[in-house]
């Protein structure tokens, strides 16, 4: 019976990859951008875009993923009793933050799910990305091991937790109606979208199990860290991310080859260009920044389905550094990085080293709001 | 001050020092955006002078008249080094005169100007033409290299290539 009880939780972590890759390879067969079946911070940009928080006509979408997974989280965190409204730990640090990890995945050109997605594409250069993100974890973890802390969340009134959920719905009842004061782009990448109601189905489920695994790429690779071969040698009573990771790869890799997407090499590649080196500062900024708030961009987006207020207020800084990005021109492109990118980088990863700095407590080790999923 | 937080000064030092160099010597390795066609003229506006050469132009070209298109071609990209319709047509005016390298740095031209030629759903999409061009060139760029690996000229034409190559493939952004 605990056997059988073992097995069926390893296999959560397969099934939640599986989805992820096969979703995402589908999605962008069906009409997203190449190789951006996923990508929150594309899509926060698109998002931005349609409440006119920016002016490029190309990137004004709704786009469903982004509530999908919201929704996702907060219906099955409701199903399962584990929804919980808390909040309070440094949220606008936390809103800070988020900002620069919109910054960073848009100078490489994708979130860490898209950094795979082009991996699984066949865009080696996309490496770089891989080994910016793992050098800006290995950074966190160093503050982390050494005492850095936000403060720990405390429980708050349930109505707190309903806020982020609340918001997505009704923005997915707008994307659903299309009222005028949204905009839409009817050329450009925001108009290139899988169906409405596809991308709503895959997204929720990839919220829902994203929800249930705890499935998050900078958690994952932090744990290589953290306990190496363990992780997997102990799964399911060690977190299981990388398998999940394991089997996104996998999946989307066998997806994109039977739907025709895969294209290997590195030049003329979607969504990519040839500044490595912002790709890997653009990166480990991402790596860095996700660390220190507990989370991928698409963990923060599942933590504030199910309740973490201090994860909510991320997305809200992820949204205005998604207005930023378009406003002030600090994403890369196919011609390379702009200069108020790679200034808003090292200005980003600056920024966190300052944070890293002022919120340690020196003498301790890691901070107990850092040790959940740890032991 | 433990080992991190002197690692992490130096880091600050360090980054302060890089951001001040690249703002100074304005280094970016793409620069500005291009300035695109919707922001030079007010949107449904058409040159009415631009407009009946374009026409002139098209019609130069469907006679397989390529000397007068040439002239009249390039009195225009230097009277209107706005206009993408004006690069598309100097790209096609390259393809007949089967010249796909230069075709593809007035299509690249374009294509900075207005990324609607590319975009399947714009009316504008030229992208099949582009993408010729585009395949043409790299053979061309090829052979040239294989007969003489060391050509600087080549290795240039061949980074607009690959930049070709991943407006084609589409981004996010």
């Amino acid at each position: 019976m605990i056997l059988h009880g073992l097995i069926m939780k390893r296999y959560w972590f397969v099934i939640m990859g599986a989805v992820l890759g096969i979703g995402a390879f589908t999605l962008s067969k069906y009409g997203n951008p190449a190789n951006t079946g996923i990508c929150v911070s594309c899509f926060m940009e698109n998002v931005a875009g349609a409440m006119s928080l920016h002016d490029n006509i190309r990137m004004q979408y709704l786009r469903p993923e982004i509530m999908g997974f919201v929704l996702g989280a907060f219906l099955l965190s409701l199903f399962r009793r584990e929804f919980a409204s808390t909040g309070g730990s440094s949220p606008l640090l936390r809103f800070l933050i988020g900002i620069f990890l919109i910054i960073g995945c848009s100078v490489f050109i994708g979130c860490p799910v898209k950094l795979f997605l082009r991996l699984a594409g066949g865009d080696i250069g996309a490496i770089v990305g891989l080994a910016g993100l793992t050098a800006g974890i290995f950074i966190g973890l160093e503050f982390v091991a050494n005492g850095f802390q936000l403060g720990e969340a405390r429980p708050t009134p349930r109505a707190n937790g309903f806020i982020m959920p609340a918001v997505m719905a009704f923005l997915l009842i707008l994307a659903y109606i299309q009222p005028q004061f949204i905009a839409t782009s009817t050329k450009g990448s925001g108009a290139q979208h899988a169906p409405f109601l596809l991308s709503l189905g895959v997204a929720l489920a990839i919220g829902a199990l994203s929800q249930h695994t705890k499935f998050c790429i900078t958690g994952g690779i932090a744990r290589i860290f953290l306990w190496g071969p363990r992780e997997i040698m102990n799964c399911p009573r060690s977190t299981g991310l990388l398998i999940s990771i394991g089997s996104f790869f996998s999946f989307a890799l066998i997806t994109s080859i039977l739907t025709g997407q895969f294209s290997f090499g590195i030049e003329g590649q979607p969504s990519s260009n040839t500044s490595y080196g912002w790709a890997f500062l653009g990166m480990l900024l991402v790596g860095f920044g996700s660390v220190l708030v507990r989370g991928c961009p698409l963990r923060q987006l599942v933590a504030a389905g199910q309740g973490d207020n201090d994860a909510g207020v991320t997305v809200m800084g992820m949204l205005v550094g998604a207005a930023l990005v378009e406003n002030w021109n600090l994403g890369g492109g196919p011609a390379g990085t702009p200069m108020e990118a790679q200034i808003a980088v090292l200005l980003g990863i600056g920024m966190l080293l300052i944070v890293g700095m002022l919120n340690r407590r020196r003498g301790y080790g890691i901070a107990v709001e850092y040790q959940a999923g740890l032991d | 001050m433990d080992k991190l937080d002197t690692l992490s000064a130096w880091a600050l030092a360090l980054l302060l020092v890089a951001a001040l160099a690249i703002l100074f010597t304005q280094e970016g390795e793409a620069g500005s955006k291009p300035q695109i066609q919707e922001t030079q003229v007010p949107a449904g506006y058409v040159r009415p002078e631009l407009s009946q050469k374009i026409s002139v132009a098209k019609g130069l070209l469907a006679s397989n008249n390529l000397e007068k298109a040439e002239e009249l071609l390039q009195g225009m990209a230097t009277d209107f080094p706005y206009e993408g319709d004006v690069f598309m047509l100097l790209g096609e005016f390259h393809m007949r005169r089967q010249n796909p390298m230069d075709a593809m740095l007035a299509f690249r031209n374009a294509v900075d100007l207005n990324p609607d030629y590319l975009d399947k759903k714009a009316p504008a999409f030229q992208g099949k033409k582009i993408k010729v061009a585009v395949e043409e060139a790299f053979w061309v760029i090829q052979k040239g290299l294989e007969q003489d690996p060391d050509n600087a000229s080549l290795k240039d034409t061949r980074k607009t290539l690959y930049y070709m190559k991943r407006r084609i493939a589409g981004s996010c952004g």
